[in-house]
């Protein structure tokens, strides 16, 4: 009875826009609706690699059931059985409707002599005639036709010179190994904005970071650094550095009394402590490090010139590196700025 | 013979079929080389190289040494359009290859024997001293290194006072500095060069034309050579619009080019 119904009725919603239903809609379904025919031709199955083929779809409607969506052009451009094994193109005109008969054209071109067949190729429509049953969704198939693919046309030059007289470099005529071909890579690309920002920042940040660091664990090495500024007192740093334990109050000595008379333009460069505490006093050097420089020297003599046995070498090395740190600060921070 | 595809394939995590390939492609060249006396022939195998090569690039190889190897294949067939586009991909990966270079000027100027004034290849406006060689991920790591050492070597001159470490910090900041701008300016250059969609045209005396159509006229009265380089600006249904290095802009059929 609904068929009787739907029979009656759709000639007269013929011009009536029709929506098929969306349940069980196929994927290949591009909005014909109607019953249709589908036949599919070669008319050169017989071609080189690379040569076209001329493919022909055939779409006819049946003139029993009224059409209400014509049929559009089949995309096999996008059909992998297609893509793989043809480059696909449109002649110019590329389909041609006479009546209920759609044609559409292609030119086929075989990739590669392995190409043996056009595949089958799917239509799908659907049958008015069953309203909004799902049923009415219907796939046909054109056969797939078999071809024929040569190696591609030996190209002949139209001009052919004495033999081969094209002198290219020698690297034309290399090829590389099998290992290097079969890779996969990629052109490198610059980094972007955020990337290159980082690179530029991260390594001046990290250097900062290594001095700060530093200073926290070596608070007098950066007096140090001062200090070696000071050629007289890198000296006798250095000096200071390679006392050995044997007659250590005369090195200690002799180093202090250099780098005074370098320093601080001592006249003698073995003073008695008595000519050290005068000289310093004239200098306008701070008690405190004029008698700490004096007594240093007075150890020393004490050690050079005494029967007993010598002290602790670490002390009187310690001790004048001490002297020397302080009278360099104290010459460092007093200078006029 | 039998052997080096399987263990190419083993070793190398590539599929047999695909080092099969390789190995014709490097077999028919070989054979193309001894055919030196026979030319006809010896380009049959030529060809036959190119296109298996090709057959690796659709398979998703690409790197200079495929692209080198193909361009040379291509251009010993007297394909010149397939040369052309094959060495400018490979110029892509590694803009200072010397035999890159060196095949696509020999593809170049048989080029410019066959063009009047269209479709001429484009002149090399980079300055004489700037070397064909663009930033690649080494000289990026090298000069970000010499960066890096320079502010190393500032740090280490805090922290001593040493003047030979605020030389040497000074220094290696400057040539970091100075090898960056030139690799940058060369990067520049190539960017230019390789800006857009190549395309090479297939056929020769191929008109440009106005319009997307063969009812509309050519533009010029010269006609393009075959390996004509131009970069792709719009393509409608079967029609490119395209611009050459000259600056000149029309339509050519995809069925005549090559697309990179």
């Amino acid at each position: 009875m609904t068929s009787l119904l739907l029979a009656l009725l759709l000639p007269a919603l013929a011009d009536e826009p029709f929506e098929p239903p969306s349940a069980g809609r196929p994927d290949n379904f591009r909005g014909a609706v109607g019953l249709f025919r589908i036949q599919a031709g070669a008319r050169n199955p017989r071609v080189a690699v690379n040569q076209p083929i001329r493919f022909t779809v055939r779409i006819t409607a049946d003139a029993g059931v009224p059409m209400m969506a014509a049929p559009v052009r089949p995309e096999i451009d996008r059909d992998p059985a297609f893509k793989q094994s043809f480059h696909i193109e449109a002649p110019e005109p590329d389909s041609k409707k006479d009546g209920n008969v759609w044609e559409f054209y292609y030119l086929l071109k075989p990739k590669s002599e392995k190409v043996t067949e056009i595949p089958e190729l799917s239509f799908a429509f659907f049958n008015p005639r069953f309203g909004a049953d799902p049923r009415g969704y219907q796939e046909l198939t054109a056969d797939p036709i078999p071809i024929t693919v040569t190696p591609a046309a030996v190209e002949l030059p139209s001009v052919e010179p004495k033999g081969d007289v094209k002198t290219y470099p020698e690297t034309i005529r290399q090829t590389a190994d099998d290992e290097e071909v079969l890779r996969r890579q990629h052109p490198w690309v610059f980094p972007g904005g955020g990337w290159l920002a980082a690179s530029l920042l991260l390594p001046p940040l990290i250097g900062l970071a290594w001095l700060l660091i530093w200073r926290r664990f070596y608070p007098d090495a950066a007096r140090l650094a001062r200090l070696r500024r000071s050629r007289a007192a890198r000296d006798a740093l250095k000096a200071l550095q390679c006392v050995g334990a044997a007659q250590q109050a005369d090195a200690v000595a002799g180093i202090i009394g250099l780098y005074l008379s370098r320093r601080f333009d001592l006249p003698a460069t073995s003073p008695t402590p008595g000519e050290v505490e005068a000289h310093l006093r004239d200098s306008g050097l701070a008690d405190e490090l004029r008698q700490q420089a004096t007594a240093l020297l007075q150890t020393c003599d004490a050690l050079r010139f005494s029967p007993m046995p010598a002290a602790d070498s670490g002390s009187l090395v310690q001790a004048a590196r001490e002297l020397i740190l302080a009278l360099e600060t104290w010459t460092w921070s007093s200078r006029p700025s | 013979m039998v052997l080096a595809p399987l263990l190419i394939a083993v070793l190398g995590s590539v599929s047999v079929d695909d080092a099969a390939i390789a190995a014709q492609a490097r077999q028919a060249f070989a054979e193309g080389l001894s055919l030196r006396g026979d030319p006809v022939k010896g380009k049959a195998r030529f060809r036959t190289a190119a296109e298996l090569y090709e057959q690796l690039h659709e398979r998703g190889y690409s790197s200079a040494a495929l692209y080198r190897s193909q361009g040379n294949a291509a251009l010993l067939a007297g394909d010149l359009p397939r040369a052309v586009l094959a060495y400018r991909r490979g110029l892509r990966h590694a803009p200072a290859d010397r035999a890159l270079q060196e095949g696509l000027a020999a593809a170049r100027e048989e080029v410019a024997q066959k063009a009047g004034g269209l479709g001429r290849p484009a002149g090399d406006d980079r300055p004489p001293w700037l070397p064909h060689v663009g930033f690649a991920l080494w000289s990026f790591v090298l000069s970000l290194g010499a960066y890096s050492l320079g502010w190393l070597l500032l740090a280490r001159w805090g922290m001593t006072g040493r003047s030979d470490m605020l030389a040497a910090g000074l220094t290696a900041l400057l040539l970091a500095c100075a090898v960056a701008a030139l690799l940058g300016l060369a990067t520049v250059y190539e960017q230019r060069a390789n800006a857009g969609i190549l395309v090479v045209i297939a056929r020769n005396d191929l008109p440009l034309r106005l319009g997307n159509g063969e009812s509309y006229t050519s533009r010029y009265r010269e006609k393009l050579p075959r390996g004509a380089e131009a970069r792709l600006l719009f393509r409608r249904n079967n029609w490119l619009q395209i611009e050459l290095s000259g600056g000149e802009v029309g339509w050519v059929p995809l069925s005549a080019v090559l697309i990179d």
